[in-house]
């Protein structure tokens, strides 16, 4: 019973299988296969002449000339130049110090403390700088 | 194999790259051109992506490393540079790419370069409106009878993935063919 229910008593054609994958993804054969575009007289043969000619002009232009070199090593400098200009022109920042001492001068009156404690909030620098100016005529 | 390493020696050989390169495109201008074509379906489009695809193998044949064959690698070349042509093109219009080559294969109707029949323009704005990888392995499969192992390595996409791709491709075309012929 076991061996006449593995035997398969039906067959296929020879080859079936190979053929059978084309068959069921192939599309029907009434549409044309051939290729319905086409090109210019002679477009392959002009073709070929014009892609070497592309390609040699591409190699010629993939070196960098002398002169583009220069061009860019000059923009480059005048960029440099233009961003010191300008860095240098920018008022001086406010120090974090110097702004609290503006706030203290602007938030309270200087008549209720004396010199001293007016001058321990500056630096040995500045008040020398501020007698030297002072003492100039 | 071997004949191919010494081929791509000669590319990459200064003193005998021009004539090897002479020898690449003489040998395969004709097949990228109309790879490339059946993509773009217009001929001064495809002129121009032909072009690029040359130039970009003239350029990069020193990175070529021999993973694969000369002929997959320039095809993988020119199916990229078919797409990113069309990716260009679509979105310079405001168009999605499928929106640009379904316009295109309206147009054929008008195109001087397209001798086909009324069957085969039906067949080419079905084709037109497929998924771009569907479109693309229809195109290798059906027309250029290139085998899956080909394009598996061109598309870097698994055969089986391949076959699903085919296989719904020809069933959405069949089925629209089928209703207006």
């Amino acid at each position: 019973m076991t061996d006449f229910k593995k035997h398969n008593p039906f067959k296929v054609p020879k080859g079936y299988f190979d053929q059978l994958e084309d068959q069921l993804i192939h599309p029907t054969d009434s549409i044309s296969k051939l290729n319905p575009f086409s090109t210019p007289e002679n477009y392959f043969e002009k073709l070929e002449s014009a892609l070497l000619q592309q390609t040699n002009s591409s190699v010629t232009s993939s070196k960098p000339s002398f002169k583009k070199i220069y061009y860019s090593i000059t923009a480059v400098a005048a960029a440099i130049l233009i961003l010191l200009t300008l860095t240098q022109q920018q008022p001086p920042v406010e120090t974090e110090r110097e702004q609290a001492l503006n706030e203290f001068i602007e938030s309270y009156y200087l008549e209720d403390f004396d010199g001293f404690e007016v001058y321990s909030m500056l630096e040995e620098s500045e008040i020398e700088t501020t007698i030297n100016q002072i003492l100039k005529p | 194999m071997e004949q191919q390493s010494l081929f791509v020696n000669a590319l990459k050989d200064p003193l005998t790259k021009e004539e090897a390169f002479r020898k690449l495109v003489s040998e395969y201008k004709e097949r990228l051109y109309w790879h490339i074509r059946k993509l773009v379906l217009d001929h001064d489009d495809a002129h121009d992506v032909v072009q690029n695809t040359f130039i970009k193998v003239h350029l990069n044949i020193d990175k070529f490393r021999e993973n694969s064959t000369l002929f997959t690698w320039m095809y993988r070349i020119a199916t990229n540079e078919a797409l990113n042509f069309i990716n260009s093109k679509a979105a310079k219009m405001g168009l999605q790419n499928q929106e640009w080559v379904e316009a295109k294969a309206e147009g054929l109707t008008a195109d001087s370069y397209f001798d086909g029949d009324q069957a085969a323009l039906e067949l080419q704005k079905l084709v037109a409106r497929l998924p771009e990888k569907q479109r693309i392995v229809f195109n290798m499969k059906y027309f250029d009878d290139m085998p899956y192992e080909m394009i598996s390595k061109v598309l870097d996409t698994s055969i089986g993935a391949l076959k699903a791709s085919y296989h719904h491709a020809v069933k959405k075309i069949k089925t629209e063919l089928n209703d207006r012929l």
